[in-house]
């Protein structure tokens, strides 16, 4: 038995124990793991940006635990990117789904039931997606070997200085030439305000519009002179106005008021937001006839101006408003619309297509070359956005291939300039040419023949095809894919399956250090994770079936403040702002209800709409816990052989089952459901990542699942604490809590939102869902699994990053076949985990910039 | 036969895909069948048709446009009494300034070449608009729902059929094809594997070997530094070399063993690959009494993992 042979017999050895799980780590990890949770809430709401953030914590950890305690080691600084990474990833599950809920009008607070079930129903979906997880850790990394093309990089970090000098030189080297590569890529997002004499320039360069222009020279003028158009002025009062006007409008500061008054302080509210809006036209009218040129006047008042400009020229106008000191300096500023001057990007190299123009048109005036002179007309093929000036072919991000070859436009050819996709796909080796072969076949060979045939609406043009066959046809057929290639690869694995279950209860020992403990943790977690998803899910679809599906009054359009009346229409609970607008709608016929409904989608049933509301929650647990298991699958399996995670897809599956089970109408229960599933699919294909990792350095697997099973439940909670910090503030700062006119746009929510909005108007492409199933399952019905999962992830994902992933893909084969596979895999994957990393550390270097800057 | 059943299915993914895409296309058809389009109440999920609106014509059919919409409209219900009437809140405004401008060279330029959309989407087909479309050689419409017995009628369906079918034989072909090559080496068969042996007896002896040599000859060694170093060097090369080329090995295993055996297999072989990578591991963070653990516990698991592979 090997737990019995070490008899001390080592010559020299003293018996040392070795380092795992430590309280440095722990401690560590939560730190770092909250930190980077916090920054990455505020910045996927604010940019949409999100990491999983392992590779970070993993270097963070070297630095500290081996840097500056001078006490870790590889086991324990895994431990702690371990827990980092547990807590930070919960995030992007709650992000994408919870803010919908602000969006749609619900409000969110400490003292408020919905948000202690969302915060509860997250952390539960936290834990329950890595409980899931666990049984499929020795099909995933034991037997079928997923490559998991980050987690390989993490280990490689981990492992680099054990690895010897050389591979940590070139493991640095990786990192520092993919920051180096990436920075003209991301460094372009910090701006600061550009310079009055350099804006010429930077409208020849297509960095700015004329219109950004003009209205930063007028600002010029306006903190020179030190005052501002009245009606500009104006405009900024009544925002500031407004915002008190909303704070006064509350539930709670509306306690105890008469229903006049209440009301009254309603109108307040809606009269200024109509004032606000005609102030914001006359402000755009007063800016744009200060231009002399007619051309001009057009720019300004189509291009508008920002409201940061009305509020900070009203408080320059004063001095002060509500405690805030403003001076007429603070207009000096790129969120008030003075133009904005990008970092040095690869943009800046200006290499553009040659220019050709159409020989029998009339030339135009562009105003390039100053009003009233002419130029000759671009053709669209090397002038697509028609500005007069040929299109860049190397952005900051991107290089456009198929353009400088004169490739037609339905044939889509670009690059990202990405060195995390190359790394991937160089980890990712052979087998990543089906990702790429898949974005071929979806990019070249579909959409541009679904282009030729006519099957495209005529008015989108052969370049804008790519994109509209993006929308409507690859993504979604590429979901299908997805599900239909990843329950074939269920099927499949079912003796591999069978005989991990077998492995995982048959109590299996090899710890010397832990006699008579599992290396794992056993089947009996995954019992517990079935009946403690089945129950909170229950209770959420219960609690949550039975609550008002509306925040507006449909007949009157007021807000309703309280859930007094409500009655039932069609298996939803209606809520109405007073009785007698529940009256009148109790009394109308039923035909005359569905109209009053139809905005709510309230005249759509749900699939169970006809069950008992307790039956009807208790079917929703029992289809959402296996959707956790499947989904956590799909996420693992994508992560696990291209890095990819086909999140945002999956979140859109699960809101949408939710919604055809419960009813297209109950948005507040698919949103709280569909919140616990994405952070329990996030969280899983986490958690596996994390012990790919493990794996690579020779971590005991119950350790890291315990740890991360604990540590994960922390990240919902800071999450949800970090929004209702946002909220709050934008409450305070613009009246509103959540989306466009904040400062936090929420850009993952807001697509959601059409999403339900697409599902509510019964235009969800459901045959394009189930037809590309079938093509994934038949796909993966041949030698390998996993293949119609690689190809749906392909058609889901944009072109540029598949390609880019692809040339990794090529290196990795060139470098085997010139210089040996020992050669690829000893020098090739510290290059390569350094690009990936490299990549990672730059981008959060960069948001966090962008995000202190403002 | 694999070469072939390849070729086969990657065909049949373009052309049941291409296929695929047009299932929520509608035929306007040649006129025979109207009202069973118009009687469907057809909403258009996206766009069709194309004019330009600058020139007269375009004027003309902009009106036409405009005139089927109202109709369309029109035949919906009309917009029933509010039941319950409420106070709308208005605000006396002064009328807006005017301020004279003129069109830029870009909006110039984009008005020349602008096309715009017979139908947009949420519009709802009725005669009219058929009719427009059609004398405007629009042949097809994107239908916000899919209506199994309209695109079962047209060929692009029989197309996706036939694909799913070969994909189908294919498969069953590459199966066939793969339980033939099973017993082809990773090398042969042309995977990524550095200079190991071929079969994956032979790569499991050899990392038993190096194993073993290793737990032997780290005891004749007079230093930590040497000790460690020793573990590094012999692991790392098994880590580089020997599991790349037995994880490879992968079809052979699984045509003499079945999907189940494989299992069983790889699963011992992970647990000895774990213990491999954690002596890796604690040697390198100095930790020898783990090291040498880790190892020793290794070298037990290899002779089972080799048995079970020998009894095939």
């Amino acid at each position: 038995m090997p737990n019995g042979s070490s008899n001390g017999d080592h010559p020299g050895a003293p018996r040392k124990k070795y380092r795992e799980v430590t309280i440095e780590a722990l401690v560590f990890g939560v730190i770092v793991g909250a930190v980077m949770n916090a920054a990455i809430t505020y910045a996927g709401l604010k940019i949409g940006f999100t990491i999983v953030g392992s590779a970070i914590a993993a270097v963070l950890g070297f630095g500290v635990l081996r840097g500056i305690l001078r006490k870790g080691t590889i086991l324990e600084t895994n431990i702690a990117q371990t827990v980092a990474s547990a807590v930070n990833t919960p995030n992007s599950g709650v992000i994408f789904t919870v803010p919908v809920l602000l969006l749609l009008g619900y409000s969110l607070s400490f003292g408020e039931v919905n948000f202690w079930l969302i915060t509860l129903a997250c952390v539960a979906g936290a834990i329950l997606g890595g409980a899931f997880i666990v049984p499929l850790r020795k099909q995933m990394l034991d037997i079928e070997r997923l490559r998991f093309p980050s987690a390989t990089a993490v280990a490689a970090i981990l492992k680099s200085p054990g690895a010897g000098p050389k591979k940590s030189i070139v493991l640095v080297i990786g990192i520092l030439l993919s920051a180096l590569i990436a920075a003209p890529a991301q460094l372009p997002q910090l701006k600061s305000p550009a310079p009055l004499d350099g804006l010429e320039t930077l409208v020849e360069k297509e960095q700015i519009s004329r219109a950004d222009m003009l209205l930063t020279r007028q600002i010029a003028t306006w903190i020179e002179e030190g005052d501002a158009p009245a009606e500009l002025i104006e405009h900024g009062r009544l925002a500031f106005e407004l915002v008190d006007a909303k704070a006064a409008n509350r539930p709670a500061e509306k306690e105890g008021l008469s229903p006049e008054e209440a009301a009254s302080r309603s109108r307040a509210v809606r009269e200024l937001e109509i004032r606000l809006e005609d102030a914001a036209e006359r402000a755009t009218i007063a800016i744009a006839s200060r231009e002399p040129e007619a051309s001009d006047r057009g720019r300004l008042k189509s291009a508008g101006y920002p409201l940061e400009l009305a509020k900070r020229a009203y408080g320059a106008s004063v001095g002060e408003v509500a405690g805030e000191a403003f001076a007429w300096e603070d207009l000096r500023s790129t969120k008030t619309g003075w133009a904005a001057k990008p970092m040095f990007g690869y943009s800046d190299l200006q290499v553009r297509l040659p220019a050709e123009t159409e020989p029998d048109a009339e030339p135009v005036d562009y105003a390039y070359n100053g009003l009233g002179q002419d130029d000759p007309v671009l053709t669209e093929r090397v002038d697509r956005d028609r500005d007069g000036v040929p299109d860049l072919v190397v952005k900051d991000d991107s290089i456009d291939v198929g353009r400088i070859f004169g490739i037609p436009g339905q044939i889509e050819l670009i690059f990202a300039i990405a060195p995390f996709a190359l790394g991937a796909g160089y980890l990712t080796g052979r087998a990543g040419l089906l990702v790429l072969a898949g974005g071929i076949l979806a990019y070249v060979v579909i959409n541009p023949v679904l282009f030729s045939m006519g099957w495209l609406p005529a008015s989108v043009k052969s370049f804008e095809a790519p994109g509209f066959a993006y929308g409507a046809i690859n993504r979604p057929l590429g979901i299908g894919l997805l599900l239909g290639g990843a329950m074939m690869g269920v099927i499949a694995s079912l003796p591999a399956i069978k005989e991990a279950f077998k492995s995982i209860a048959s109590a299996k020992v090899t710890s010397h250090e832990h006699i008579g403990q599992r290396d794992e943790l056993g089947i009996r977690v995954l019992i517990v994770a079935v009946l403690a998803a089945l129950v909170l899910l229950f209770v959420a679809a219960d609690f949550t079936g039975s609550r008002a599906i509306n925040t507006i009054d449909p007949l009157t359009e007021e807000r309703i403040e309280t859930d007094a009346y409500v009655s039932q229409h069609n298996g939803y609970a209606i809520a109405f702002a007073t009785a007698e607008s529940q009256a009148a709608f109790d009394a109308a016929p039923d035909d005359r209800k569905v109209l009053e409904v139809e905005e709510l989608a309230a005249d759509k049933p749900g699939l169970l709409a006809g069950l008992d509301p307790h039956l009807r929650a208790l079917i929703i647990a029992v289809v959402g816990a296996l959707w956790i298991w499947f989904a956590g699958i799909i996420i693992a399996q994508c992560t696990g052989m291209t890095d990819w995670s086909p999140i945002s897809g999956m979140a859109l599956l699960t809101v949408v089952l939710v919604m055809l089970l419960g009813g297209p109408g109950g948005v507040l229960g698919a949103v709280l459901v569909g919140a616990a599933l994405c952070v329990a699919i996030t969280c899983a294909a986490d958690m596996m990542a994390d012990l790919k990792t493990g794996y690579l350095v020779g971590s005991v697997p119950r350790k890291q699942q315990t740890v991360e099973l604990i540590a994960t439940g922390i990240g919902p909670l800071i999450t949800m604490a970090v929004l209702l910090v946002i909220v709050a503030g934008n409450q305070a700062k613009f009246g509103i809590d959540i989306g466009p006119g904040t400062d936090t746009v929420a850009p993952q929510a807001q697509a959601l939102q059409a999403i339900i909005t697409g599902v509510q108007g019964g235009q969800m492409p459901y045959a394009l869902y189930g037809f590309g199933a079938l093509i994934g399952a038949l796909l993966g019905l041949g030698a390998f699994s996993g293949l119609g999962v690689l190809v749906g992830l392909s058609m889901y994902l944009p072109m540029l990053y598949i390609s880019t992933y692809g040339i990794g893909c090529v290196i990795n084969m060139i470098v085997t076949k010139v210089k040996g596979a020992r050669w690829a895999e000893e020098w090739g994957v510290p290059m390569a985990a350094g690009f990936i990393v490299g990549d990672a550390l730059l981008a959060l270097g960069v948001n966090t910039a962008v995000l202190i800057g403002g | 036969m694999k070469l072939v059943a390849y070729l086969l299915m990657a065909l049949a993914t373009m052309a049941g895909s291409i296929a695929a895409a047009t299932t929520y296309l509608v035929p306007l058809g040649d006129g025979s069948d109207d009202s069973a389009l118009i009687d469907r109440g057809i909403e258009l999920a996206a766009p069709a048709g194309a004019y330009d609106p600058n020139t007269p014509e375009g004027k003309a059919l902009a009106e036409e446009i405009e005139a089927a919409r109202a109709l369309a409209e029109a035949a919906k219900d009309d917009e029933p009494e509010p039941l319950i009437v409420v106070e709308d809140v208005e605000v006396d405004l002064p009328p807006l300034p005017a301020v004279e401008t003129a069109p830029t060279g870009t909006a110039t330029v984009a008005e020349r070449t602008a096309v715009s959309p017979i139908a947009v989407k949420g519009d709802t087909l009725n005669a009219e608009m058929i009719a427009l479309l059609r004398a405007h050689d629009v042949r097809f419409i994107k239908s916000a729902s899919f209506d199994p017995a309209v695109w079962f009628r047209t060929w692009p369906s029989w197309v996706f059929l036939l694909s799913v079918a070969t994909l189908f034989v294919s498969a069953m072909m590459v199966r066939a094809a793969s339980k033939g090559a099973g017993q082809t080496s990773p090398r042969a068969a042309g995977q990524d594997v550095a200079d190991a042996p071929e079969t994956p007896v032979a790569i499991a002896d050899a990392i038993r070997e190096t194993v073993g040599a290793t737990v032997r000859d780290v005891r004749t060694k007079g230093s930590e530094r040497e000790r460690l170093d020793l573990i590094i060097d012999n692991l790392g090369e098994v880590q580089r070399t020997l599991v790349p080329a037995f994880a490879s090995a992968r079809p052979q295993i699984i045509q003499s063993m079945g999907m189940g055996g494989y299992a069983q297999v790889m699963d011992a072989f992970a647990d000895c690959e774990r213990q491999i990578n954690r002596a890796w591991s604690a040697a390198a963070d100095g930790v020898e009494f783990e090291a040498v653990e880790s190892l020793e516990r290794a070298d037990a698991m290899l002779p089972a993992l080799i048995e079970r592979l020998r009894t095939v």
